[in-house]
């Protein structure tokens, strides 16, 4: 199975939301659109899924033109979508149904995944002796609450295809952790994902490839880390018992920032490091920290936006 | 319209369905409609009941007639037969003279045989081409003054029918006339024929009929059509909308919700009549009231014997159609509004489209009927045609026999054909417009679907 996104232009009159958008998932795994902001990973999604018409271009799967109609697609939206005043059982059922899964088994996966997002007392509240059971609505649910019963709804019918958006905002670290490891499963399903995230750590720990897009243009894509090595190693972590300001001078390195756990040097490779490592430790000074490493996603979704933003 | 688009309508539908059943507003509003169907007959036969009860009460027991006419053959007792609030009074043909009586009635005042104190004297003379009616009663009998007004009036009326009875005709003669006198205006044109819509008319009285109908429909339609918009808009104002699209297409979303507001409304308009028909029973079998049949005597007495004499199969089955497709032109102009809006609080301003054109419907109607147009100079075929104003009055003067079965037939198609073309539009902008954050104009939509359809002749 494959996914291409050939060429992917969306107008909206004269107005360029996305150009040219590019890129391939030949394995299973998680391919994630990055960008600020307003830069069209939003629209990229609609357009993949086929809920809004795009200009030029086009979105295949397998080779042939993707249709979210006839093959087993998930999606979670940024923006949470549940009907607040019904029931959540009600449209949980009625989501299954539009998949196409019969009740029985949309039931059974209802009370794997409730149980597995820990959402059985709201999905199945308890039904209290001589009491009608207290049917629970999604108004009644936290944001976070209401955010697992939407990725319940995604993963209902065992899509082949996931779409991600923003899956971890709003959540706590514990929910995070959930999210995670439900995602880590997918992938060992050999399930296709596409996710879009502000949480560049998040990404690294899950995403092969990447594109970030900035104003509806593409302006880094291929894999994460090709794209670091590319960078090489430049980023130099230090941290030591005493003070080592003399020895930076004389090495004339570029500080980047100079915190508590120590300093963080922008330095020209691997040499420039071993001379540096050499130094300080014939002067016997005790080495706390010493970590050379390529740019994080981080660094380099900053420098790539921020530069063509002008902010760099 | 291709099936792929509507694909999935079914399960849309049953969710909405229930959903809207089980909504309070549904709830609540049908309980107060059935309440209200329930009682409205056992309150009427309650009330009747006391009336009669008051009427049973009637002081007079015994009208002495003093008949100085030719029309001696008349029995007043068979007033009785129609009207129950004589039931215990008795009419007493009297040969002696009506002073002579009087006198007696006046002298026996305290002792005598005629019991002054609840009857009365009637004194019917024929004098100069005028039949007057003399009552005369004792002022010191309880006899109330309104008895005495009611049953002059009662006679009077009675009298007039019957005196034609008694003048000595042959009966064949008598038949002639008795037969019922029908008017009918008719126009003609230049070259002297009659035109068709002769009869076309509407009385004052049923002019109440009319509005009557044409405000239930009206009420029916923006009720249950109205509530697609907002249906649609809770979903996209929900972000919900989004979730959808990717499982079905927005035309099967709405026709699911149309169909749904429909289904809900019949389910009302079928629990009102449950409700009705439970309250009919109850106020026969526990007030002993027939229902029916005092509704019957009422609407003929109110809007007179003709009101829906012309109610044929065809012209039941054409009346439902035309209004099934009304609901279904403005459920689509609300699903349409509805897309328009993207948060809750710009509904009304989203949904004017709506409010406009089911408004300037019912205006049209109305300024027809009040200005009592039908029937003059082609004007009243706006009020038929136009497909905002035909589903509120074909189907009320169709069932009333007031327009002729090809207009509603031809109303019926033109309901069709902007059904078709509606639904056409929306296909084309609803994936469009659905997404769209912020205010859509008429005049955006209507460009947006002419650029769809660009688009589609160019792929072709």
């Amino acid at each position: 199975m494959s996914l291409e996104i050939k060429n992917l232009v969306k107008k909206y009159d004269e107005k360029i939301v996305l150009n040219n958008l590019n890129f391939k998932m030949d394995n299973p795994g998680v391919y994630a659109i990055l960008g600020t902001n307003g830069a069209g990973k939003t629209t990229a999604i609609r357009i993949i899924l086929g809920m809004l018409s795009h200009d030029e271009g086009e979105v295949l799967w397998n080779g042939k033109h993707l249709d979210v109609f006839k093959m087993n697609v998930g999606y979670l939206a940024e923006e949470r979508g549940l009907y607040l005043k019904y029931s959540l059982i009600d449209q949980i059922l009625y989501f299954a149904k539009l998949k196409r899964l019969p009740k029985d088994k949309a039931m059974e996966k209802i009370k794997y995944w409730a149980e597995r997002l820990e959402l059985n007392e709201y999905i199945f509240p308890e039904k209290i002796k001589g009491k009608r059971s207290k049917t629970i609505v999604a108004d009644q649910l936290s944001k976070g609450n209401q955010q697992k019963v939407q990725f319940l709804i995604a993963l209902i019918s065992d899509p082949e295809f996931l779409v991600l958006d923003e899956p971890f905002s709003g959540l706590d670290p514990v929910n995070s952790d959930l999210f995670k490891s439900i995602v880590k499963d997918e992938i060992e399903k050999g399930k296709y994902l596409i996710m879009s995230s502000h949480q560049m750590p998040t990404i690294e720990e899950f995403c092969a490839d990447i594109t970030i897009l900035n104003r509806g243009e593409t302006v880094l894509t291929g894999n994460l880390n090709e794209i670091k090595k590319g960078y090489g190693r430049v980023n130099l972590f230090v941290k030591c018992q005493e003070d080592i300001t003399k020895y930076i001078k004389e090495f004339n390195l570029k500080i980047l920032s100079q915190t508590p756990d120590g300093y963080q040097f922008k330095i020209s490779g691997d040499e420039e490091a071993k001379k540096f490592l050499n130094r300080i430790t014939n002067e016997n000074i005790l080495i706390i920290k010493f970590e050379l490493r390529e740019p994080s996603l981080h660094e380099i979704f900053v420098e790539k936006v921020g530069s063509e933003n002008g902010k760099i | 319209m291709e099936k792929s688009k509507i694909l999935g309508w079914d399960s849309v539908y049953k969710f909405t369905f229930i959903q809207m059943l089980k909504s309070k507003s549904f709830k609540i509003s049908t309980i107060i409609l059935c309440l209200l169907s329930l009682v409205v007959f056992p309150i009427i036969s309650m009330v009747d009941s006391e009336n009669k009860e008051n009427i049973k009460k009637t002081s007079i027991k015994k009208v002495y007639v003093f008949d100085e006419t030719t029309l001696n053959q008349i029995d007043y007792n068979d007033i009785t037969k129609d009207m129950k609030k004589y039931k215990n009074t008795e009419f007493v043909r009297e040969e002696q003279s009506f002073d002579d009586m009087k006198n007696e009635l006046i002298k026996q005042n305290n002792d005598g045989a005629i019991d002054s104190n609840n009857s009365i004297l009637l004194n019917i003379k024929y004098n100069e081409n005028t039949f007057e009616f003399d009552y005369s009663y004792s002022e010191n009998s309880s006899i109330k003054k309104s008895d005495v007004e009611s049953i002059s009036e009662d006679i009077e009326q009675f009298f007039q029918n019957e005196k034609v009875n008694n003048v000595g005709l042959e009966k064949e003669q008598s038949d002639i006339l008795n037969v019922e006198i029908t008017t009918e205006i008719k126009f003609t044109n230049d070259s002297g024929d009659f035109s068709e819509n002769s009869g076309s008319f509407i009385t004052d009285s049923e002019k109440s009929v009319v509005f009557y109908i044409v405000t239930i429909l009206f009420m029916f339609i923006a009720f249950f059509g109205g509530s697609v918009a907002g249906l649609i808009i809770i979903e996209k104002s929900n972000k919900v909308i989004e979730y959808l699209m990717t499982s079905i297409k927005p035309l099967a979303i709405i026709v699911g919700k149309i169909l749904a507001a429909f289904t809900s409304m019949i389910v009302q308009v079928f629990s009102i009549i449950i409700s009705l028909i439970i309250s009919i029973i109850i106020s026969v079998t526990v007030f002993d009231y027939e229902a029916v049949d005092e509704l019957n005597k009422f609407i003929k007495s109110k809007f007179g014997d003709e009101i829906f004499s012309n109610l044929s199969f065809a012209n039941i089955i054409v009346s439902i159609i035309i209004f099934i497709l009304g609901f279904l032109i403005f459920s689509s102009i609300a699903g349409l509004a509805g897309a328009t809006v993207s948060r809750i609080e710009d509904s009304a301003e989203g949904t004017k489209i709506l409010t406009f054109s089911m408004l300037i419907g019912f205006y049209i109607d109305y300024g027809l009927i009040v200005g009592n147009k039908f029937g003059s100079g082609g004007i009243e075929y706006i009020g038929y045609f136009l497909p905002i104003s035909s589903p509120f009055v074909v189907p009320t003067f169709l069932l009333m026999g007031k327009i002729p079965l090809w207009i509603g037939i031809v109303a019926l198609i033109i309901l069709l054909i902007s059904l078709y073309l509606l639904f056409k539009i929306i296909a084309d902008v609803y994936e469009s417009i659905i997404y769209y954050k912020g205010t859509i104009k008429i005049k955006d939509i209507i460009n947006l679907s002419k650029v769809k359809r660009k688009e589609r002749r160019n792929s072709i």
